[in-house]
């Protein structure tokens, strides 16, 4: 379970994420909506200890991140939105790497072929990542995110650049994990794949909540029919937002 | 820590392997190599040269005037001194460590301490500034070696060498506190980055008053510039800078009593100041992120020589601090707009504005040279002198243009549905190139006939030829451009770069070659000038022609 409170990040004087709280729940996808520069990158940043909030606390699978960073991180899996793997290392010695760190390496061999398989990366298991195209190096990062047993899964536009079959593969791994108790944070523009992905989706816009829910609470939200896309609904709701945002400012 | 090494190792080895496989890294590989081959034997065949000479310091042992050895401290302190104040002024807004992008994606989140991580970066810091140093230790051995030990100057030497590590270790500490520091509490304790500022420029301002009031009372720099590195409040304001430089000129100017003490004090500061950056409770890795980003740039800026990127960012970045406008608004139809976005993307950019600054400068040095000696020189030579330096000019420019060319021949797949005929495509991107070095020349030549006069100078015919040699040379090498137009591939490089030169040699040489010889036959300047321009347009019209059929073949998705 993955739980945030009052999460507040400033880069030097900029706010980039405002007293943000949410909870991830045991056995759910939780889709993270919101227009650029909304704060998604920094949430999943702070959460997976890369960046360090100024204020508020993030509990993964129990554990503080603050204060016990170290058990915290084992419980996590981050796949960054531009992954940029150690192009000096071939794909196999990058995943074995990533096991090595959390410190998973029994059956390593196992897992690591079953994942290049769905992965299509077997053909490059000895190649350098310097060689693999941008659409590999995804793959790759999602690969390093399910070689060990994370219970929260940290995903950043994970779709984007990956070939269908790859996007399927991955996708079905979201939903395995999911059904074994997995939580999962998943930020995305791909608003038909978190439609159909997401159980509970949030909507951030300029570092704040604009809406949680399923989407049929995020229809009534929005005062909107069932017929309604998520698109439809994530437009009136950052529009709305933005329009309460000016009315406050002026 | 043992997982990290492994780390290093395996990118170690598969880089070494790949440096092996690939010509095109080993071949660069092997030049380094034997340029520090050559490093070395230029060491060796100085310390035969220096062996001899006579002896004629046997303290010191080199045969050297008495007033050079306290200049060499002066200088070392100096050296030493301006590091240290430079790294900590930007330290407040950039940190020595630099984590890659890998480390960020795939380090930073996995469950290793991050002060482990610290401390592996930092180690990895201090091995680099050791081999540095130990490069260098090896150098001065073999150039000096024998002179260094008839002084005792061997342990010396391993002093000088850890001297300077322990001084570089120093300061990587110190600094990266600093930048953690400050990274962290810009807003809080602001008096304690202003005081570490303020010390850090006091100390250059004080170094450079006191040299400039002892030299206006001594009238000797050198005098002056030792007693004021040596003043005791210079000296005691940075100790450990003056413990450096004694023990870095020790394996010369002789190993003293109290430089034992000056050793074991600068080892204990060193690894006080490990213990101070470690004991830091900031988030390492944060101020790293956008630098890491800026540093990748920069890497592959430097590997493609590409630097339109950095140029963007720096322009964005600008615009953000509301220091530039947009001030060309867009011009033209069709291939004139295509002439007027390269011009303005060359403006906003600035990397030309820049060259032309640096070399409007050293053409007003040269102007300036020869106004001080022009009754020397008559004006007739000095004309050629300019006009030369004109030419040499060009080829600077070329250098630009012929990237800036290649770069939007790459942005084909968007020029080529435009309804431009490929000649008048061609003909723009070539005056792109052309119009600054022409807009240049005549402001040179109207600068240097304002100062002694143009009256039968050759630089008013070379305003007319240098421009057109300078369209010719770049409209022969449109057809490289467009063939070989991915500056990120080094084999392309290598041929664009010498398939280019020798286009911009004919397009250059063929003309100046008549004209020099028409000069030679005695018809003076301006024939051979009007010579060198029919040439020079001819060539520039075969070159857009070929280049335009190159261009009307290309296809802009073959990568």
């Amino acid at each position: 379970m993955l739980v945030i409170e009052g999460l507040t990040k400033y880069y030097g004087q900029t706010l980039a994420v405002d007293g943000m709280s949410f909870e991830v729940n045991d056995g759910e996808i939780l889709g993270l909506l919101g227009p650029n520069g909304a704060g998604k990158t920094t949430i999943l940043r702070s959460v997976a200890g890369i960046v360090r909030p100024n204020a508020g606390r993030i509990l993964v699978n129990g554990y503080d991140l603050a204060a016990n960073e170290q058990r915290a991180k084992r419980s996590l899996a981050f796949v960054p939105e531009t992954p940029n793997p150690y192009e000096m290392l071939t794909v196999y010695e990058h995943l074995r790497f990533i096991a090595m760190a959390y410190d998973t390496l029994d059956k390593f061999d196992d897992r690591a072929s079953a994942l290049l398989d769905r992965f299509d990366l077997a053909e490059k298991r000895n190649h350098l990542v310097l060689t693999l195209s941008k659409g590999m190096k995804q793959k790759l990062a999602a690969a390093c995110a399910f070689i060990h047993d994370a219970r929260v899964l940290l995903l950043d536009e994970p779709l984007i650049g990956i070939d269908p079959k790859g996007a399927h593969e991955l996708k079905d791994m979201m939903v395995a994990s999911k059904e074994a108790g997995c939580s999962i944070l998943v930020s995305t523009h791909m608003l038909d794949t978190a439609e159909r992905l997401c159980d509970r989706i949030l909507i951030i816009d300029r570092g704040r909540k604009v809406a949680e829910g399923t989407l049929e609470e995020l229809h009534g939200r929005a005062h909107m029919g069932e017929d309604a896309t998520l698109e439809d609904v994530f437009l009136k709701l950052t529009e709305d937002s933005a329009a309460d945002e000016n009315a406050a400012g002026s | 820590m043992k997982m990290l090494l492994d780390l290093e190792l395996r990118q170690f080895v598969n880089y070494m392997k790949l440096t092996l496989r690939s010509p095109k890294r080993l071949i660069p590989a092997l030049l380094m190599l034997a340029y520090i081959l050559w490093f070395f034997q230029m060491g060796m065949l100085g310390s035969r040269e220096f062996r001899e000479l006579p002896r004629g310091v046997p303290a010191a042992g080199l045969a050297v005037p008495d007033f050079v050895w306290p200049l060499v401290w002066a200088g070392v302190f100096g050296l030493l001194t301006l590091v240290l104040v430079y790294r900590l002024l930007r330290a407040f807004s950039q940190s020595l460590i630099v984590f890659g992008l890998a480390e960020i994606d795939f380090l930073f989140p996995v469950p290793i301490s991050c002060r482990l991580i610290m401390l592996f970066k930092l180690l990895k810091l201090y091995v680099t500034v050791a081999a540095f140093a130990t490069f260098f230790l090896i150098f001065y051995w073999l150039m000096f070696g024998a002179f260094a030990g008839s002084s005792g100057g061997g342990p010396s030497l391993l002093a000088a060498w850890a001297a300077v590590t322990l001084y570089a270790v120093l300061v990587i500490n110190v600094c990266t506190t600093v930048n953690l520091v400050a990274t962290f509490r810009a807003g809080g304790r602001w008096w304690l980055a202003w005081a570490v500022r303020l010390a850090a420029v006091a100390i250059v301002i004080f170094s450079v008053v006191g040299v400039l009031v002892g030299y206006q009372r001594s009238g000797d720099i050198a005098a002056s510039l030792t007693h004021t590195l040596r003043h005791p409040v210079l000296t005691t304001l940075v100790l450990p800078v003056k413990w450096t430089t004694d023990l870095v000129t020790s394996p010369f100017a002789g190993w003293k009593p109290g430089f034992g003490y000056e050793f074991a004090a600068l080892f204990a500061l060193a690894g006080a100041s490990l213990a101070l950056t470690l004991s830091r409770k900031e988030n390492p890795y944060e101020p790293s992120l956008n630098i890491s980003v800026r540093h990748a740039m920069y890497r592959l800026a430097f590997c493609t020589w590409d630097f339109s990127k950095l140029r963007a960012e720096a322009w964005k970045n600008r615009r953000k601090a509301g220091g530039v406008r947009t001030w060309i608004s867009p011009f033209g139809r069709g291939a004139v707009a295509v002439f007027w976005k390269n011009s303005n993307i060359s403006v906003r950019t600035s990397g030309t504005v820049i060259v032309l600054i640096l070399l409007l400068a050293v053409l007003l040095l040269i102007g300036l040279r020869v106004a001080f000696t022009h009754t020397a020189i008559p004006p007739r030579e000095a004309g050629i002198i300019a006009a030369l330096a004109l030419l040499y000019v060009m080829w600077l420019f070329l250098l630009f243009s012929l990237r800036s060319l290649r770069l939007d021949v790459k942005q084909a797949n968007i020029l080529k549905p435009m309804p431009i005929r490929a000649w008048k495509l061609m003909l723009a991107e070539t005056l792109s190139g052309t119009t600054p070095y022409s807009l240049f020349v005549w402001l040179a030549v109207a600068l240097v006939g304002a100062t002694f006069g143009l009256s039968g100078s050759p630089l008013v015919p070379a305003a007319f030829v240098l421009p057109l040699l300078a369209h010719a040379c770049i409209s022969l090498q449109l057809a490289v451009g467009i063939i070989y137009r991915d500056v990120g591939d080094k084999a392309q490089q290598l041929i664009a770069g010498a398939l280019g030169m020798s286009a911009a040699l004919l397009a250059i040489g063929l003309p100046l070659a008549v004209a020099i010889i028409l000069h030679a036959l005695g018809l003076g300047f301006v024939l051979p000038a009007i010579a060198a321009s029919c040439i020079a347009i001819a060539i520039s019209a075969a070159g857009i022609a070929l280049g335009a059929e190159v261009y009307k073949r290309h296809d802009p998705t073959d990568e």
